[in-house]
């Protein structure tokens, strides 16, 4: 799928790629990070997105935020396609420790080792963690 | 006396799960919200074979995409009367 290298072909680029850690609905900062994924979108930079840890609760499918009545990231999250983030990334032993498989997502993943990711962050200018 | 214990951590190697863990004696019970439905699974493991009833709030769970096989769910008229069966309530947090 997604190459671990980001796009710099344009000139004047900064790739920037952001971790998500955190459970979806404890606190407000998993919401800021998906947030801030969207917003950064918007200026055409080559951007990556990691899920780790916790953070690949994000991904869980059949979410019913509104029973806590909270916004539902699954809907969020759902529209990266339509916002070109195409470069989604999951640590594979997150998912192997929460018993999680690729069918239980929501979102077009490649699963990362752990040499992956330590690729991925090398490759990118700038990485912010939420 | 037997207690209750709430717990809200989804992560089994918290120390507020651990210490729970600890705290845990039998006849006791414990309920699993918010992010704490993330270990249902564990914690049936984990208390299996042992006299602790586990509970799981049912809305917390279906939030999360999460619907366990063997959850005793709860709604949150069910956690105020669990609160007041129990001597006293140890939040785990």
């Amino acid at each position: 799928m997604s190459p671990l290298v980001p796009d710099n072909s344009m000139n004047n680029t900064k790739s920037t790629l952001f971790i998500l850690r955190s459970t979806p609905y404890q606190g407000h900062r998993a919401l800021e990070g998906i947030e801030a994924v969207l917003a950064a979108s918007v200026f055409e930079q080559p951007l990556g997105v990691l899920f780790i840890g916790d953070g690949v609760w994000q991904l869980k499918k059949q979410q019913q935020a509104e029973q806590i009545e909270r916004r539902n990231l699954a809907a969020l999250l759902s529209s990266f396609p339509l916002y070109d983030i195409e470069s989604v990334y999951v640590d594979e032993s997150s998912l192997e420790g929460k018993h999680l498989h690729s069918n239980d997502l929501l979102l077009p993943v490649s699963t990362l080792s752990a040499a992956g990711m330590a690729e991925l962050v090398a490759n990118h200018d700038t990485v912010l963690t939420f | 006396m037997s207690q209750l214990h709430t717990l809200n951590k989804a992560c089994f190697e918290h120390s507020a799960v651990q210490d729970c863990l600890k705290a845990l004696a039998d006849g006791d019970a414990l309920i699993l919200l918010e992010d704490g439905v993330y270990l249902t699974d564990k914690f049936d493991s984990a208390l299996k074979g042992r006299n602790i009833t586990l509970h799981v709030v049912q809305y917390d769970a279906a939030a999360r995409g999460l619907h366990p096989q063997n959850a005793a769910f709860i709604d949150a008229r069910q956690f105020v009367t669990l609160c007041c069966e129990y001597n006293k309530t140890l939040s785990w947090y």
